[in-house]
């Protein structure tokens, strides 16, 4: 398909001219403050353990080791151990239905635990897993591919999402990672294409006809986006090559993709100039290849969304490029696309470290991880991602959560997260266990006190009138765990 | 902070701080010198989604309509669940009832095929678009805030959202908040030295860390002296016990303490209804009857106060004509609009009706825009907020005063 249009010409030559014409002012990090930045951006915020590791080994076996996670999962033993509070996170659909029926009424086998319990698996891998960088990722795709779990099959389907669709391919291949999120249950049923077919099939006694929601979306959020410019009628022909790409009739005692070639419009279909029209299934099989490696998908969605992700919310031009052109040339390579962001002079940036915002899964994670605390259960933890906006799996829109600044935070949300770091602190919130005092050298007090915490928990440079105000409030009596909520509500720890 | 005067209140209040990029012209500005009482306040609300404005308001008379919308469609007013008459022509969704007797003493205008001049159908682009007001070109900055700018506001405009909406986005005044209630710290001896702390370790900094926690600092304080727990409306008001229910009872709180409020956003989803989306019951129903009951409360609350307020309903387009395979509709172009308020000159269905014949939808198959969206949000600019430099609001936009819908009495 031809995706490179005048348009997208013209958007390289001014990549290359603006990216050109940047430049950074500050000092260069310290390497304590590269590795501090490294965990801030790539994990889920520094610990010690992790610190230490890296100051040991090195960033770069750091890296290799979180874009290949395999060597480092038999570590993830803390992991396991607080995953076996959760029976639905390992069930198969099958054993889902039968366990939790629709018409249980007890919360013993209510489906709603099955959401609640991925929610908390995805809060205990971010806080404690070894392979920080794919739990990164999986909270990435999962908002990039979002789904909304509490309506219809998506309690039970959110489960396999994560479990089989969203975390194995996180660090895998692009084609293939939007191929299974298209025969999921979860984005069937979310963007309708489910119950889209072609016109005049007759479904269940009714007429059926396309639906085009998951057509459009498809291409404006997944793949090209709409600066590739396609029309309505692409849209439509998309919605007609996926027809038939549905999910199995309840009966059958399973939730799963199926091909249903009485719902498939046969035949040949033109998108953005190409005509497919092999058979069956392996005519969308064919427009997800050409969509997953578009140059449009590099320059367009993927590159600028992940650099947007990893190094500014307004992403530098050139790396972007540079970015794109991994991603394209790699046929998608995950991995390979992240390396060059995370090996980028652009990443260690001073104009760029700090000025990211925390979105709230990236602020709980960052503060449980700081405080050396322990994710025991996670329900009032989930409680608090309500108030901060971005419950888990229950964004409606299918943008999914944003995680630039001026989207995460909001006068009100921001004395949410305030709240939240003074409970989490004080160890208020039943469930997580935090040791303040672990943190502390010898009995500081006043100005030490202030100073201790600030390196522990921030363990990067702080303005004067952060410090200041900080040490007066330690001055005036304020108890460790008091001032650690403090310091949970600094801007320079609310930044990224 | 404990203080109970509303003069020593706004005198004090951190929200006289407020701005995104505060200048020092503005921290010397002198605020609420006067009693705001008789201030015009404009209330938009974002129907994120795309509602089926032919659902909201009914062309029942229409046989292309009866054709074409399947199980989807409304009946004629009469029959069961049939849409409830405005003028013969048209007639509200049966889910919109409460706001009928709004329409018959006049409050209520709606304003049919209405929307966009862009063609895009892509709910995101067209948010865009008709939040910056430039369809087509987006810019930063959202009409809203241009209007504080172009006003030189010191009143910050308020939304009640989860996040700052793009309309919103600029370099004037704006917050936004989930809930009022959400803002009210609860009670504790340290409480004091926590905010004071906070405020030390955010002033100074002019990052959007910085400014936003300027901004929550000044939302708690006015929280705290609000204290919306104990809000009672008024007029044995109603609002439904949802999000959007509750936030409107909040702008209803804000516009009648009289501290200054002259902008007001809100939001509420869930009119994507590509599937199953019923007729006189069902999903759509459902949301139409949580909106409607808002509105009306709304109405209701504000009593004789409701004479300086109009209300603005939008929604990024419309949706098709015919039902889609699955009992839903697909991505359309043309909505209905309500305006509701003192100023409005209402009991009229506006806009020319472009008809629903194949040869007179959009692209063959969407309900024509005969209004251009800053038609009428231009009007309400010019007539109802009283600034005539609408331009500096919808740039690249002529709006004509003489052209007008006439929504807004003069």
């Amino acid at each position: 398909m031809t995706v490179c249009s005048r348009r997208l010409c013209a958007l390289l030559t001014l990549a290359v001219l603006t990216g050109s014409l940047c430049g950074s002012a500050s000092a260069a990090l310290t390497e304590h403050e590269k590795i501090v930045h490294l965990l801030n951006r790539a994990a889920f915020g520094p610990t010690q353990f992790e610190v230490e590791w890296i100051e040991q080994y090195g960033r770069p076996a750091w890296l290799d080791l979180q874009l290949d996670p395999r060597l480092i999962e038999p570590y993830d033993t803390k992991v396991a151990e607080l995953l076996a509070s959760y029976p639905t996170v390992n069930l198969t659909m099958p054993e889902l239905l039968i366990g939790y029926p629709q018409d249980c009424r007890t919360p013993e086998c209510s489906p709603q635990r099955i959401p609640a319990e991925q929610a908390a698996e995805q809060l205990i891998r971010s806080v404690h897993s070894y392979a920080q960088l794919r739990e990164v990722m999986t909270d990435f795709w999962f908002n990039h591919f979002n789904i909304y779990a509490y309506d219809g099959p998506n309690i039970y389907a959110i489960q396999p999402y994560l479990k089989d669709v969203i975390r194995p391919h996180a660090l895998g291949n692009f084609e293939e990672l939007l191929v299974a999120v298209a025969q999921s249950v979860g984005m069937l049923y979310y963007l309708d294409n489910y119950a889209s077919s072609k016109p005049g099939a007759v479904i269940g006694g009714r007429t059926g006809g396309i639906n085009e929601n998951y057509g459009r979306e498809l291409m404006e959020l997944h793949t090209i986006s709409v600066i590739a410019g396609y029309t309505q009628q692409d849209v439509e022909q998309v919605a007609r090559i996926l027809t038939g790409w549905t999910i199995s009739p309840p009966r059958s005692g399973d939730l799963g993709f199926v091909f249903a070639q009485p719902l498939h419009d046969e035949g040949a279909h033109v998108v953005l100039g190409k005509t497919y029209d092999r058979l069956g299934i392996l005519k969308g099989l064919d427009l997800l290849h050409d969509l997953a490696t578009a140059p449009a998908t590099a320059l367009y969605m993927i590159a600028p969304k992940l650099v947007s992700r990893f190094v500014a919310d307004t992403p530098p031009a050139d790396l972007t490029y540079r970015v794109a052109e991994t991603f394209y040339y790699s046929g998608g390579d995950i991995t390979a696309t992240l390396r060059t962001i995370l090996e980028s002079d652009e990443f260690y940036d001073p104009a760029y470290v700090g000025t990211k915002a925390k979105t709230p899964l990236e602020l709980a994670a960052s503060s449980i991880r700081a405080l050396g605390g322990e994710v025991a259960r996670a329900n009032l933890l989930l409680r608090m991602l309500r108030n901060l906006n971005q419950p888990p799996f229950a964004c409606v829109p299918p943008t999914g959560y944003a995680d630039v600044a001026s989207q995460v935070l909001s006068a009100g949300v921001l004395i949410q997260r305030w709240e939240g770091g003074d409970l989490l602190a004080n160890g208020d919130i039943a469930g997580i266990l935090v040791d303040v005092q672990g943190l502390l050298a010898g009995d500081p007090q006043g100005d030490q006190l202030a100073d201790q915490l600030i390196d522990a928990i921030i363990q990067r440079p702080v303005s004067d009138a952060t410090r200041n105000a900080l040490r007066s409030a330690a001055r005036s009596g304020l108890t460790p765990e008091q001032l650690a909520g403090l310091v949970l509500s600094a801007p320079e720890f609310t930044a990224q | 902070m404990g203080c109970c005067d509303r003069r020593i209140f706004l005198k004090n209040s951190a929200f006289a701080l407020v701005s995104l990029g505060i200048s020092p012209r503005f921290l010397t500005r002198t605020v609420f010198a006067q009693s705001t009482n008789g201030r015009r306040v404009l209330v938009a609300i974002f129907q994120r989604g795309a509602v089926d404005g032919l659902s909201m308001v009914v062309p029942f008379n229409d046989a292309n309509y009866q054709a074409l919308r399947g199980s989807i469609k409304i009946a004629p007013p009469g029959a069961s669940g049939g849409a409830v008459d405005l003028d013969g022509t048209f007639g509200l969704h049966p889910a919109l009832a409460p706001l009928k007797s709004i329409y018959d003493a006049g409050s209520l205008a709606l304003v049919h095929a209405c929307g966009s001049p862009d063609s895009t159908r892509s709910h995101f682009e067209a948010q865009d678009y008709m939040e910056t007001g430039t369809p087509g070109s987006p810019v930063p900055d959202g009409w809203l805030n241009r209007y504080l700018v172009a006003t030189n506001a010191n009143f910050p405009g308020i939304a009640l959202a989860g996040s700052m909406p793009r309309s919103f986005s600029g370099s004037g005044p704006a917050i936004a908040v989930s809930s009022l209630e959400s803002l009210v710290v609860p009670s504790d001896p340290a409480a004091g030295l926590l905010r004071a702390t906070r405020l030390e370790m955010h002033q100074g900094r002019t990052d959007i860390i910085g400014t936003t926690g300027q901004a929550a600092i000044a939302a708690m304080d006015a929280a705290t002296y609000l204290d919306p727990a104990n809000y009672q409306p008024a007029g044995g008001a109603q609002y439904p016990q949802t999000d959007f229910g509750n936030r409107m009872k909040n702008i209803a709180q804000l516009i009648k303490a009289d501290i200054g409020l002259e902008l007001a956003f809100t939001e509420i989803g869930g009119w994507d209804t590509h599937n199953n989306q019923g007729g006189a019951t069902g999903d759509l129903a459902g949301n139409l009857d949580e909106f409607s009951r808002g509105l009306a409360a709304f109405h209701q609350d504000l009593g004789d106060r409701m004479a300086d307020v109009c209300l603005l309903t939008m929604s990024e387009f419309g949706r098709t004509v015919a039902e889609n395979g699955s009992g839903g509709s697909d991505h359309g172009h043309g909505t209905a609009m309500l305006v509701l308020g003192g100023t409005v000159s209402g009991g009229r269905v506006y806009g020319a009706w472009p008809g629903l014949a194949p040869e007179q939808l959009y692209q063959g198959r969407d309900l024509a825009v005969t209004t251009d969206f800053r038609t009428l949000f231009g009007e309400i600019v010019e007539k109802h907020l009283g600034n005539s430099n609408v331009g500096a609001v919808f740039p690249g936009f002529h709006y004509d005063p003489a052209s007008a819908l006439g929504v807004i009495r003069t």
